[in-house]
């Protein structure tokens, strides 16, 4: 769901930023006013959990997702301060591991640190009624908040994805920015999200809270006001009348809620698009057949075409998906719920039995202990990483990453030798210009401009193209191969893939000719080179900076101190909670005798999250009061004062000449 | 007030965290200025609630807590200068380290409560430099405090409360994960500190140590009572009692040869 940069429009991403701001300017403010000064660090410590989790890979089928935990956060500790977690933990990715775009920050924020946990928060609220949080109820409602939470997120990153088409264009009809429109990033999103990353979210967030439930209720009931005891003996249906109508009436009103944000994908009746853009996309009535054939399923009601066959198909998709859950549900009741009197009872039985060590020791080791088990070596079969390997590799490349930063910052390159703040102002402008620019020479001539700045400060150039230009613009290139034919974007032939052969339309409702032209390739190219531009300076900032300094000229651009501080903090934390994380892994791991089933393996997972929550808040309260032990009273004080030195002012003067002779470019190159 | 030289005085202090059992139970207990004192006790018998109560993290629940002869309650803490100016004559070094080093370089880790409390920034900077040569650690300067190693880690964390010149200095189990050489330099650290007029106050288990850093020996047993409070030499040669407190197990001894004392734990009898 990370939005790279280079995808989205400046004119989309630079709005969605303005939207955070008031959301975020409340979130600080709230946070200052409701909350204590404990709260910060705890915010941050969040933060840092949420990234952490961000990087647990949920084994799913033969693939993996990650949950967010936006929603477990706000239920946890509030939405508001969910916000600020989110975003920091955003930044932190975006800054860190380019994993989401730095312009597009505005957008992920808007996504999934205002959408997910506001939506989740409220659901969960309206769901949980006066129930105990850790009731069957309380539980049923924070599944249905993180499900629908992602899935609200999920909608609007599809949504921002595929207007991107609709909205820019050249004059010829040929998008400028991103090339699957609503109606292929809608159904692509929504089905992953709706079946898997969805329930999988639920899934993890209610045993996550169950686990804290169950080992540190305190931190429930000190964060959500427990009520009244739950009922016994009550039917599953009766108790969850009220859930399973909401249910049923959200189910429903899926199709419709996407009406409602005004850009509904299946309205795309040419007649409806040339009022509503003034533009038909040509490839559109040759594309509405393939789209029936490749998900025959969506299309129930064959007569009607695009909007109720599709609607159809999507609340097939939120069918399914309930059923899931309503399984899912049923078996966290078992598993979770129902098993917790006899825990509570084996807990007692444990109690007594630590006391009672002394006679044990006495009595010597058990038997078994005594005797050697035959167990025989045998000689490895090298297998897929299993997922344990997966999180630990993604884990530990975030330390590697930080000490590779540190060693290129320290390093006597040219860009490293800028003010932070001038580096932070010129790259800026540079992504901004990619973004706007129309033409593809300038695009690759500040690309290229890019990977002379990064041999200058002495990066390593192999590792650095492997990271900058091998994986995401590359990723992107295979994905937007499609839209480089005329099926998408029509033009002048460049290369026919086949000619004429398809003329009855019997294959999959194809066109007559497929062929690449030469305005999709194009377009392809810019996108392709856009992103890799945008990382390439992205990780220029980051690696000549060091984080230190990077947040220190923060306030330059205005972020308020206690938002900087808060990075600041969470990027701490987080090399704490890493190194928490491959220990608990390492342990899993050493332990792993065997094959452990998928089941086994998401509980582990839930169970790691309760535990590092915890773990997280504890550290959290232990620092505040360590700052508090220092004379802190919620003020920020830098220590260091930067000042703009000489190869700043050079830089500002080779830049402003760089940029007026692109921009003169642009006017003659972009038309 | 019949002794005014104290610096806590608890009567009948009582505290339990929200939701769970009492950790401290009747608690009375003079410290006064220029000791060396040491509590001791099992995991989990409410050492270091002890010590937070004393640094001001925590606040009691019941009985009184006087400290510099004024009374000390929640309520005085919401008064900032109160706090600020109570903080910094008590310094407290956490047991864990990790937890205590929350800014991005070792300067401005040292540098954060100076400028908490104000003091300007040429002071703060001569401050950071005699801390850092004091402690033998000026090449650390620029570093990032979380990438350390443990020892370092502690070192900073220590540089980061000396800077603001406490008058009595808590610590929490401090040799906890150090080296011998590393404990070792601790030890004459803190009496040193101790010499110099500072009140310490530490918490540990390490029984080798106890009587290099303690006059006075406060123990709180199992009941989390304080089971004794005596002279740090008396405790030590109560074996008895160090084994009713759980501390120690039946093969806990000591050896008094050559003039000198020490104690050893051994997982069997020797000669």
């Amino acid at each position: 769901m990370h939005i790279p940069d280079g995808y989205l429009s400046v004119q989309t991403s630079v709005p969605a930023f303005g939207a955070m701001v008031p959301v975020w300017t409340a979130a600080v403010r709230k946070l200052k006013k409701t909350m204590e000064l404990r709260q910060v660090p705890l915010v941050s410590l969040c933060a840092a959990f949420a990234f952490v989790i961000m990087m647990f890979n949920v084994p799913i089928g033969p693939s993996s997702v990650h949950a967010i935990g936006a929603v477990f956060i706000a239920v946890l500790i509030g939405p508001w301060a969910s916000c600020l977690s989110i975003t920091v933990a955003l930044v932190i990715q975006a800054l860190v591991f380019g994993d989401g775009g730095i312009l597009a920050l505005g957008a992920n924020c808007f996504n999934m640190a205002f959408v997910m946990p506001f939506a989740g928060y409220y659901i969960f609220r309206f769901l949980k009624g006066k129930a105990d949080i850790i009731s069957k109820r309380g539980m049923f409602s924070v599944f249905i908040a993180s499900y629908v939470g992602i899935n609200l997120a999920a909608l609007f990153t599809a949504i921002e994805f595929g207007i991107q088409p609709l909205l820019f264009k050249t004059a010829s009809g040929t998008p400028l920015y991103g090339f699957f429109p609503l109606w292929v990033s809608i159904p692509a999103i929504m089905s992953e999200h709706l079946l898997i990353a969805g329930p999988i979210e639920g899934l993890i967030t209610v045993s996550a809270i169950a686990y804290i439930a169950r080992f540190n209720p305190k931190m429930i009931v000190r964060t959500t006001a427990r009520q009244s005891e739950m009922k016994e003996n009550i039917s599953f249906f009766k108790r969850y009348k009220a859930i399973l109508i909401a249910f049923g009436i959200i189910a429903v009103l899926t199709p419709l809620g996407m009406l409602a944000t005004g850009t509904a994908w299946g309205e795309w009746s040419t007649g409806q698009i040339k009022n509503m853009v003034g533009y038909v996309p040509k490839g559109l009535s040759k594309l509405s057949g393939i789209w029936k054939s490749l998900f025959p399923g969506y299309s129930l009601d064959k007569g009607s075409d695009g909007f109720l066959g599709s609607s159809l198909g999507y609340l097939l998709c939120a069918i399914i998906g309930i059923i899931i859950i309503a399984a899912l549900m049923l078996l966290i009741n078992r598993l979770i719920l129902g098993k917790r009197k006899l825990n509570s009872e084996k807990n007692d039985g444990d109690n007594t039995a630590s006391s009672g060590t002394k006679e044990k020791q006495e009595a010597g080791f058990p038997e078994w202990m005594l005797v050697q088990d035959s167990v025989d070596i045998l000689p490895s079969k090298a297998s897929k990483t299993g997922f344990l390997k997966r999180t630990m590799n993604s884990v530990s490349k975030f330390i590697q990453n930080d000490l590779l930063s540190e060693r290129y910052a320290r390093k006597e390159g040219f860009v490293q030798s800028l003010d932070v703040r001038v580096k932070l102002v010129f790259i800026l402008f540079y992504m901004v210009f990619t973004g706007i620019t129309g033409s593809l020479a300038l695009i690759i001539a500040t690309a290229v401009f890019s990977v002379l700045l990064a041999a200058f400060s002495k990066l390593e150039m192999k590792s650095y193209f492997k990271r900058v230009w091998l994986v995401f613009p590359l990723i992107i290139f295979v994905f937007s191969i499609p839209a480089a034919t005329n099926i998408l974007i029509s033009g002048k032939p460049l290369l026919f893939i086949y000619k004429g052969v398809n003329t009855q339309g019997w294959l999959l409702g194809l066109p007559g000719d497929l062929y690449f032209s030469i305005e999709g390739v194009t377009a392809v190219l810019k996108t392709v080179f856009r992103i890799g531009t945008c990382i390439s300076f992205g990780y220029l900032l980051v690696m000549t900076t060091g984080w230190s300094r990077l947040t220190g000229s923060f306030s330059f651009i205005k972020v308020p101190a206690l938002v900087t501080s808060m990075l600041d903090m969470t990027y701490r934390y987080i090399f704490v909670l890493t190194r928490l994380t491959i220990n608990l892994f390492e342990s899993r791991f050493q332990r792993t005798v065997g094959k452990i089933s998928g089941r086994e393996n998401r509980k582990f997972i839930s169970g790691g999250i309760a535990y590092l929550f915890v773990k997280s808040s504890h550290i959290s309260e232990e620092t505040y009061n360590a700052m508090i032990g220092r004379g802190y009273d919620g003020k920020s004080v830098c220590l260091e004062v930067s000042k703009i030195k000489r190869n700043d002012l050079l830089f500002t003067a080779f830049n402003l000449i760089a940029i007026s002779i692109i921009i003169m470019g642009d006017k003659i190159l972009g038309k | 007030m019949e002794n005014r030289d104290y610096i806590f005085n608890f009567k009948n202090v009582s505290f339990n965290y929200p939701y769970e059992e009492p950790v401290l139970k009747d608690i009375n207990l003079v410290v006064e200025k220029g000791e060396k004192v040491c509590i001791l006790g099992a995991n989990g018998c409410g050492k270091s609630t002890l010590l937070k109560l004393m640094s001001g993290l925590l606040h009691i629940e019941s009985g009184k807590l006087y400290a510099f002869g004024t009374e000390v309650s929640e309520k005085t803490f919401r008064d900032k200068e109160f706090m600020k100016a109570y903080h910094k004559k008590v310094g407290f070094i956490f047991q864990n380290s990790d937890v205590q080093l929350f800014c991005s370089t070792v300067a401005e880790e040292i540098a954060f409560g100076p400028l908490q409390l104000n003091l300007p920034r040429v002071q703060v900077q001569e401050r950071i430099d005699d801390v850092l040569d004091l402690l033998k650690i000026h090449h650390l300067k620029d570093k990032t405090p979380f990438k350390l190693s443990g020892g370092e880690k502690k070192k900073v964390a220590i540089a980061s409360i000396l800077v603001l010149n406490p008058e009595i200095l808590i610590l929490d189990e401090p040799t906890n994960g150090l080296d011998p050489r590393t404990q070792r330099w601790l030890v004459e650290l803190l009496l040193t500190l101790n010499k110099a007029g500072k009140t310490i106050i530490t918490s540990t288990h390490n029984l080798e140590l106890v009587q290099e850093i303690s006059d006075r020996s406060i123990i709180i047993g199992e009941d989390h009572r304080i089971a004794s409070d005596a002279a740090t030499a008396d405790i030590m040669s109560n074996v008895q009692l160090l084994k009713d407190v759980n501390l120690v197990d039946e093969y806990y001894h000591r050896h008094d040869d050559d003039g000198h004392t020490h104690y050893h734990i051994h997982n069997y009898s020797h000669k």
